[in-house]
């Protein structure tokens, strides 16, 4: 039978049927709308969870806390080199904290006053920081450092000097923005020393913006005096504010063990980054390096406190931690528990798609019944296509068929309902749930292969509910059907 | 496929008679069927029932053939046996040149569907289907590519042929019993069988259209020598073929040509 020869002897059969076809694939479209509703959530949750709050395709190793006799491993340049030679591994980026006291003074834009904190911050490599992570114009990279052959390679109030280094021309710091900044150019400004300089770029972590808004925001209005007056902040009230940062001495923890004189060094924030350091700012790390060199432990400043391992896929993940665990170096208690919350949310998804399967299994049941009851109404009219030329393979091919129809139909309808849920849902969660820290945009994560599989499941068990009466079908004895015994 | 030459089973009758054999002089045989010591039994044990003993005979091409016989003599198992409809015997059914018992479930089905034209007493029209689209349904089954036909074309021809072009949109259930018969009939002419299997054909019907439904037969057996083999139980159907098989408990009882007045004349 040729497959449009079979289409339309299905369609007439399906057509005859409809009643009993719609009443079968309810249960069709109830167990793939839930099927896609589940597996959209948990990917959904999962996206929230593992790439804004955790982030898993990337490990982070740091130093054992207890590391015996002999002190522990040190993160060094050598290893960096190990780490790039194992398998998996596709980037390795070392990290930097300021080992020695430093504060910063700042807010005065925001807030009418400056306000004196302590500085936490680390260094990164430029390249870890997505370009999506930073906004506008502005760059996130060693301004200090850029190598040049001639003043053209160098940024305007720039100078290649004798190192082959970029360095800033001299200008006049009481002279007005405007002058200055046709000196020392848009990204620049002119320093106390009467140089041109570009601020330190620094990114923050959006978890701590969210924390603010979700958490200190909200304490800060019950307090007394002017911090109660302080705005909610919104990345774009952030972008590109500035402050001093005083390295060499804190308000804490006084001056730093060396005998270097303080340096004060303005800052501006170019972008917000899940891989800046949770609580403080975070540099390109040319910057942290040279400080570090200059004020810190002089045994312990070229020493990295972190490296993040980028994996070509999550696959790696697990084999490249036991290999560095193998190594001696300890996995970053954020990627146990990115770890964690990876399972537990797989566990999640897995119990809810099981009741989705449980669903279709009950529906494929029903379409078992259902088909059985045609093909025993459809009894004669089977023995009068035996009798008129049709081969078993045919009837059976004829059941599947329109089980396949009942599939398509229930899986494309179930889909359609399923992906309608998920859109009711996130509205009412978009307006009748609070603002929390990571409140999601959408509480679900949609993908070609999801609706692929939840028609192709629709299908899978249409064709096992149709099975045993197709197989039934086939084997009609066309004689006893046709005169009735 | 293993098959039996036609002349095989003509050196070996057994128990056929013909007793005008002039009549056979008229007879191509290209779809003659043979039957040689055919037997099918129900049940097991002391419930086995033998519906058909040993029956051997032969049926030329062309002859119109009616069976008779009281209601469990066996006659429909006959027919369905011969029609490749019920394989579950013993003996041996040649029709033509294929040994019915040796032929694949697929092979039979494509027999079925080229060669033989089936009509049942209760029509066995699908009633969700118009008259016009009853009539074509065996050219869904239709394996031969050089079959190059449009279905509708030749549906209202054999729907003209047999008096009811007017019909080809009526359901089943808007036509009377003989229209009935006669659109299955027309079905059953769709892919120009060499062989038209009749069960009861007229057992539905009132005696009127059952002789029109039989005048019909008679036209198609003559004009396009068709071979006709028509299960019945009424006499006055069974004389209008022209050769009647008589079967009683299964046993062929007896094998007579019969004379038509007009044939005398």
């Amino acid at each position: 039978m040729t497959p449009a020869k079979l289409s339309k002897l299905v369609w007439q059969s399906v057509n005859r049927n409809r009643r009993d076809f719609l009443f079968s694939s309810i249960g069709i479209v109830i167990g793939i709308s839930t099927l896609l509703f589940f597996t959209s959530l948990g990917a959904g949750i999962k996206e929230t969870v593992l790439e804004k709050v955790f982030v898993v395709r990337q490990i982070e190793i740091e130093q054992k806390k207890y590391s015996g006799l002999f002190g522990a491993k040190v993160l060094d340049d050598d290893l960096v080199e190990k780490l790039k030679q194992v398998e998996g591994v596709t980037s390795v980026y070392p990290k930097m904290r300021l080992t020695f006291p430093a504060g910063a003074v700042g807010g005065k834009q925001l807030i009418g006053n400056d306000l004196r904190v302590e500085l936490v911050a680390d260094g990164i490599p430029d390249t870890l920081i997505s370009k999506d992570d930073i906004r506008g114009n502005l760059e996130f990279k060693d301004w200090d450092n850029i190598a040049c052959s001639s003043d053209s390679d160098c940024e305007t109030g720039f100078a290649c000097g004798e190192e082959k280094i970029c360095k800033g021309i001299t200008c006049d710091s009481s002279a007005d923005l405007v002058t200055q900044r046709q000196t020392c150019g848009n990204l620049g400004f002119c320093d106390n020393s009467n140089t041109c300089a570009i601020p330190i770029p620094v990114v923050i972590s959006p978890q701590l913006l969210e924390i603010y808004n979700g958490s200190i925001h909200t304490a800060l209005q019950g307090s007394a005096g002017s911090m109660s007056k302080l705005p909610k902040l919104s990345e774009s009230m952030l972008i590109g504010l500035g402050g001093d940062a005083i390295f060499g001495q804190s308000y804490f923890l006084g001056k730093a063990a060396s005998k270097e004189k303080i340096e004060k060094k303005r800052m501006q924030l170019v972008g917000f980054s899940s891989k800046a350091i949770n609580l403080g700012v975070t540099m390109p790390i040319g910057y942290v390096k040279r400080l570090n060199a200059k004020f810190g432990n002089k045994e312990t400043s070229k020493n990295y406190h972190a490296i993040v391992i980028e994996a070509s896929s999550n696959d790696q993940i697990a084999g490249i931690a036991k290999r560095v665990e193998d190594m001696g170096y300890a996995l970053s208690s954020k990627f146990e528990n990115a770890q964690r919350a990876s399972l537990l949310i797989l566990l999640i998804t897995l119990v809810f798609n099981l009741i989705s399967v449980i669903i279709l299994a009950v529906a494929a049941v029903n379409i078992m019944h259902t088909f059985l009851m045609i093909i025993l109404e459809r009894r004669h009219e089977i023995g009068l296509m035996r009798a008129l030329g049709a081969t078993r393979r045919e009837i059976m091919l004829l059941i599947l068929s329109e089980a396949s129809l009942l599939g398509l139909f229930g899986g494309i309808t179930g889909a359609l309902l399923g992906f309608g849920t998920t859109k009711a849902i996130d509205a009412v969660f978009a307006s009748q749930v609070q603002d929390f820290p990571f409140k999601p945009d959408t509480l679900f994560a949609f993908d070609l292969w999801m609706f692929l599989m939840a028609i192709g499941a629709a299908l899978v068990f249409c064709w096992i509910g149709a099975l045993i009466p197709a197989i039934r079908a086939s084997r009609t004895d066309p004689a006893r059907a046709l005169t009735g015994h | 496929m293993n098959t039996t030459p036609y002349t095989r089973c003509r050196v070996h009758p057994r128990s056929y008679i013909i007793k005008t054999p002039f009549i056979s002089a008229h007879y191509t045989y290209d779809m003659n069927i043979c039957l040689r010591d055919l037997n099918k039994t129900y049940g097991h044990g002391d419930a086995k029932t033998h519906v058909l003993q040993s029956v051997s005979l032969t049926i030329d091409s062309g002859q119109f053939v009616s069976i008779v016989g009281t209601s469990g003599s066996g006659k429909t198992t006959m027919l369905n046996i011969m029609g490749g409809l019920d394989t579950s015997f013993t003996g041996s059914v040649t029709i033509g040149d294929h040994q019915l018992e040796k032929l694949k479930e697929s092979q039979l089905a494509r027999l079925r569907n080229d060669k033989f034209g089936f009509i049942f007493q209760q029509f066995h029209l699908l009633d969700h289907l118009t008259a016009l689209e009853n009539i074509t349904l065996p050219e869904f089954f239709n394996r031969d590519p050089k079959k190059n036909i449009d279905p509708t074309k030749r549906a209202q021809t054999l729907l003209d042929q047999v008096g009811l072009l007017h019909k080809q949109d009526a359901k089943p259930t808007e036509l009377s019993g003989g229209q009935k018969q006669r659109v299955a009939i027309a079905r059953a002419l769709y892919n120009n069988p060499k062989i038209l299997f009749c069960d009861e054909p007229t057992g539905s019907l009132d005696r009127l259209t059952g002789e029109q439904i039989m005048e019909l037969f008679q036209s198609l057996n003559k004009e396009h020598n068709l071979t006709l083999i028509v299960v019945t139980h009424e006499e006055h159907v069974a004389k209008m073929a022209s050769r009647i098989i008589r079967l009683e408990d299964g046993k062929l009882i007896s094998d007579d040509m019969v004379q038509h007045h007009h044939e005398e004349a």
